[in-house]
């Protein structure tokens, strides 16, 4: 009894064994991850360009479409000799001007014969910090061309992308705003219903907001805390100057990060009835 | 310990643990000593996973052969589905030891996460435990009714179908948290949730129901079969050989039977994800994880050859069996070249240095050849084999004696040779346009257009399968016996094939389970949560083999326990 308990736990075990032995027999693939962040501004150049070989490859997902030599069945260029290629690719644009441009918005230039497939980099999933992306760039221009950006080097980035690549950044603190916490805020701390109407209640200098979450996305509504004077609301704007709005600009100071996505996620919950 | 004095020890545990959670400082990651958070969450996560297979697969198992029992009025399928059940109390408990282990992991050391997932999911919680405390009662009234009942049993049949409905809308339930993880819905960009039941029902969410509801199936008659087989190794008497024998037949019957849909659900879960998110589908299948694919292909391979082997060795203990022996050898063959063409990597992701030294993206000698086109070739033509092993099996100890028996035989042999050529002709049609339809004669079609093929494979040998079997139904009505099945007439070899089977499978989950994670990589919730704990990373698959291994031991050692205690409690009875 006991030889044949010990000789189905050794089947067993053996075949466990092979299961973990044929696991390292492949090819040993890991991506870092968010918290491993690197010291770029340490590296040497090689180091540098080497860091963005393996985001390429890894975190950057960029070789699951793209090879570097021919395949035939990638989905995207092929890009050996990219970086010698890449300062004549567009008109008026350098390497570094190209290759940034083709990471952030990458419909902007698609090369013919393909599909404009590529995500932006800098947004999630892929979600490449500035500095991941300047070693990325790094290493396509190492393919060929001489390599000009460093861990310092200014990346000509849009400023769209800059709040893009910011809003992703915030995908770290968790945002997920609370209602409850927001409506304290919106009759409390702010204030906000001394101007806006919601249901029978509120003053009327700002736009009701019965139906704000029905109308209206989460963008909006922080940029309308943040930025009052981005998009002003017909029949509400300034008597003085009709471009800047009479809502307080002091939002951005006073409200914690956390504070505003509750007060976006309370307004979000404002969908026509009184709550 | 009954599930009633273990719910109060978690519920009293889970309020205290909760109190005490007041007082530590706010943080998003917490870190465990020695082992780490991330190695400890993992295993008892899959550890969970797998008694909730456990005690949701039993259950199916034990109805479908109680259901058996009553149609054919075979008295050892209720003593078989009893056997189970009975070990049902002490596996709910293990699995609720292993749930509260993951609720306390996910509150203390990931309760950035655990908040989020709170903010969207809070009223599923509740719905969870009514669903839990529902399936418990059930369970035991399934149990204990089992006497009371012995004379009207579809009523009895009828409370274990209602026990598994509590347990699938559990699964359901559990699924939805997982799926979401995965393809979220109905939130907006940065975690708000607009749409609780958008968020439920997010794309990944039904196909992942349905590969869990079969994988569960199958599950519970592998283990089931690993169990009789233990059984039967360690068994005194012909009489328990003979009952063991029979047991590891039906469970490897029943679990078989649930593999064979099984890669269908699989790709419609795969397509489900490419749908979502395509860059996603091409990680996963040709980005970093495509190794994994080759490493599940080996494991699966493992199954149906296993699965196979089973039921050619059992063909010995039927008189009349010997004379499908001459088809083994070529079914064999057949199975291997499948295997050697699913296991042929194609886009696999290469550093510019190994490129160079292969010459090229591709394998020297393979190049291309490793596309879905012919993969799906391979698996189509596998089942089919293991299909043709069956049949061979229930026809082993009869022969047919209908007057129409000639021709019906070579309609059906006419229906798998045509089945079988369409699959081949699909199969190559992948590599080369011939028609010109698309691009143009002699050109692959696009990529997109050939994963399309794919369900046209499966509809030509389900079909194929469906229509036999109902020949095979009315041809072998009335037919001559040529002796009866000579239970516990089996080598010891083929008892360590089912307990290979259970392995495996369990493997297989084990690996799929570190595929659905890991494909999120640096997020906890696909592009809205990242994960930015400070020791993050995707691992790389050995690593990821050592934990599942190590995983997988320990589960065993738990299920030989059960086994060992659900025993002793028998014998104590007695």
């Amino acid at each position: 009894m006991n030889n044949i308990f010990y000789r189905i736990s050794g089947f067993i075990l053996l075949a466990v064994a092979g299961f973990i032995g044929l696991s390292f027999l492949v090819p040993q693939i890991s991506t870092e991850g968010e918290g491993a962040v690197k010291d770029f501004s340490k590296m040497t150049q090689a180091e540098f360009v080497k860091s963005g070989e393996d985001l390429f490859n890894t975190k950057g997902t960029c070789i699951v479409c793209h090879s570097i030599g021919p395949r035939a069945t990638a989905r995207c260029p092929d890009l050996a000799g990219i970086g010698s290629r890449a300062g004549a690719r567009k008109q008026g644009m350098d390497a570094l001007q190209y290759l940034t441009e083709s990471l952030t918005e990458p419909a902007a230039y698609v090369v013919e014969g393909f599909g404009a497939i590529m995500p932006k980099v800098h947004k999630p999933p892929i979600a490449l910090t500035m500095e991941e992306m300047k070693a990325v760039i790094a290493f396509l221009q190492s393919q060929g061309g001489e390599v000009t950006v460093s861990p310092t080097t200014p990346l000509p980035i849009s400023q769209k992308a800059i709040s893009e690549m910011e809003k992703a950044a915030r995908g770290e603190a968790a945002p997920m705003g609370e209602p409850k916490s927001g409506a304290d805020v919106f009759f409390g701390k702010m204030r906000c219903i001394a101007c806006h109407k919601i249901g029978d209640q509120g003053g009327i200098l700002g736009p009701p907001l019965d139906e704000i979450g029905a109308i209206q996305t989460e963008d909006y509504l922080r940029e309308s805390i943040l930025t009052p004077d981005a998009v002003i609301v017909r029949g509400y704007e300034g008597r003085k100057n009709p471009k800047k709005s009479i809502m307080p600009q002091h939002f951005k100071e006073n409200l914690s990060d956390k504070e505003v996505d509750d007060l976006v996620a309370y307004l979000l919950t404002l969908k026509g009835k009184t709550p | 310990m009954g599930l009633g004095k273990t719910a109060l020890l978690f519920g009293a545990l889970t309020a205290t643990v909760l109190v005490l959670g007041k007082f530590l400082a706010p943080a998003d990651y917490r870190a465990v000593p020695f082992l780490g958070s991330r190695p400890l969450i993992w295993m008892v996560a899959q550890l969970h996973l797998l008694f909730a297979a456990f005690v949701l697969g039993v259950p199916i198992f034990a109805v479908i052969t109680e259901a058996i029992g009553v149609k054919t009025k075979d008295p050892r399928y209720d003593r078989l589905a009893h056997e189970f059940t009975r070990l049902l109390s002490l596996a709910f408990t293990i699995t609720a030891v292993f749930g509260v282990g993951l609720f306390l992991c996910l509150f203390f050391l990931y309760p950035k996460f655990f908040k989020a997932m709170t903010h969207i999911f809070r009223p599923t919680y509740t719905f969870y435990v009514i669903l839990i405390v529902g399936e418990v009662i059930y369970c035991y009234l399934y149990y204990y009714s089992w006497e009371a009942l012995k004379e009207q049993k579809w009523l009895h049949v009828a409370i274990g179908i209602l026990l598994n409905v509590w347990g699938t809308l559990l699964m359901f339930t559990a699924d939805a948290w997982a799926s979401f993880m995965m393809s979220p819905t109905g939130i907006s960009e940065s975690g708000m949730l607009q749409n609780l039941w958008k968020a439920i029902a997010n794309p990944t969410w039904m196909p992942l129901n349905i590969h869990r509801l079969l994988g569960n199936i199958a599950f519970g008659g592998l283990v089931a079969g690993a169990y009789a087989a233990v059984k039967f190794l360690t068994a005194t008497t012909d009489e328990e050989r003979a009952h063991y024998d029979w047991m590891g037949y039906t469970g490897n019957f029943i679990g078989a039977c649930a593999m064979i849909p099984l890669p269908f659900a699989g790709y419609y879960l795969a397509r489900e994800v490419y749908a979502y998110n395509e860059q996603m589908g091409i990680t996963m299948m040709g980005g970093i994880f495509s190794w994994l694919f080759i490493v599940q292909a080996v494991l699966i391979v493992v199954v149906f050859i296993s699965v196979n082997y089973y039921f050619w060795i059992g063909m010995g203990r039927i008189e009349g069996g010997e004379r499908f022996a001459k088809y083994q050898v070529w079914m064999l063959a057949l199975l291997f070249v499948c295997a050697a063409i699913w296991m042929t990597p194609h886009n696999l992701p290469a550093t510019a240095s190994e490129q160079a030294r292969m010459g090229g993206p591709f394998h020297p000698i393979a190049g291309i050849f490793g596309v879905m086109s012919a993969k799906n070739t391979a698996v189509n033509l596998i089942i089919l084999t293991t299909f043709l092993s069956f049949l061979f099996y229930l026809r082993a100890g009869k022969i047919e004696t209908a007057p129409w028996a000639k021709t019906a035989k070579r309609v059906q042999a006419a229906i798998i040779a045509l089945a079988a050529l369409f699959v081949i002709f699909i199969g190559i049609y992948g590599y080369s346009d011939i028609f010109g339809i698309w691009v143009k004669a002699g050109q692959p079609p696009p990529a997109l257009e050939r994963v399309k093929l794919s369900p046209y494979q499966v509809l030509a040998v389900l079909s194929a399968m469906i229509s036999v079997t109902a020949i095979d139904m009315f041809l072998f009505r009335g037919a001559r016996k040529t002796g009866e099945i000579r239970w516990g007439q089996m080598p010891a070899r083929s008892q360590y094939v089912l307990i290979l089977l259970a392995v495996t499978i369990v493997l297989l989950m084990g690996l799929m389970g570190y595929l659905r994670s890991g494909l999120r990589q640096n997020w906890h919730i696909y592009a809205i949560l990242k994960d930015t704990h400070p020791g993050a990373y995707t691992p790389a698959l050995g690593y990821a083999g050592f934990i599942i291994g190590i995983t997988v031991l320990i589960f065993f050692s738990l299920i030989f326990m059960i086994f060992y205690l659900g025993e002793k409690k028998t014998v104590g009875r007695e």
